[in-house]
């Protein structure tokens, strides 16, 4: 049997929770589950950034849930980037919640990696061998995507969140 | 200084509860099983999500021989 794992979203100055989102789709809003067509982002300026977390919300019997990666597959539309607070070195630890933001943020500042990283980029209690040994969840995944003047339509892509369970 | 929202709204059902607690306890309208159960993910995944896991431990048993 596996473990159960969902990714969970956080929104507004309350630090709102939607557990299990459907989507992570980012636009002119700091909503779950957003629309882009409905916020969408003008050419030059930022996404709102997302901040989630992946939850196990049981272990299934394992005895330990780590190596947390996560990447992007699929291109951005124009020369827009993707920036995320997630890195292999130099992380920056367990990051505290701030209301997301639109304006360049300063926790998203690496790009995010678009084949699966190395070693894992996303820390459980500030670390990046930490390891689940009972239900919780990783530190805080911030991304923001940073568009061009020049970008002029949207795209879509594919975001993998990879751990591994351990018997 | 705004207080934290402790509240956990189920993406699926979209239920609010006071904690995380509640809503891991929850019995999901939308798949009849709470979240800690592999059914409520293999529901909204079209049971995607045991094969996947399927495959994962396949892959880790290949990798441990």
């Amino acid at each position: 049997m596996a473990g159960t794992i969902q990714i969970n979203e956080f929104n507004t100055v309350g630090e709102t929770k939607t557990a299990n989102i459907t989507n992570s789709n980012m636009g002119d809003a700091d909503a779950v589950n957003l629309n882009p067509v409905t916020y969408p982002v003008t050419p030059g300026e930022n996404t709102y950034e997302k901040w989630q977390k992946i939850e196990v919300t049981a272990m299934g019997g394992s005895s330990a849930i780590d190596n947390f990666k996560i990447w992007r597959t699929g291109a951005l539309g124009g020369s827009a980037v993707h920036l995320t607070n997630a890195r292999i070195a130099s992380y920056g630890g367990a990051e505290t919640f701030a209301t997301p933001v639109k304006t360049d943020s300063s926790v998203a500042t690496e790009t995010m990696p678009t084949t699966e990283p190395a070693t894992a980029n996303l820390g459980i209690g500030g670390s990046l061998t930490g390891s689940l040994t009972a239900t919780g969840s990783s530190d805080y995944l911030v991304h923001q995507i940073q568009t061009d003047a020049g970008d002029v339509a949207g795209s879509t892509s594919t975001m993998n969140y990879q751990y591994d369970e351990t018997a | 200084m705004t207080a934290k929202d402790t509240s956990v709204t189920c993406g699926a059902c979209g239920v609010k509860f006071e904690t995380n607690e509640d809503y891991l306890k929850h019995k999901c309208s939308k798949t009849g099983f709470t979240p800690t159960q592999v059914e409520h993910f293999d529901a909204l995944s079209n049971g995607r999500f045991s094969k996947q896991s399927a495959k994962a431990q396949a892959r880790g048993e290949e990798k441990n021989k």
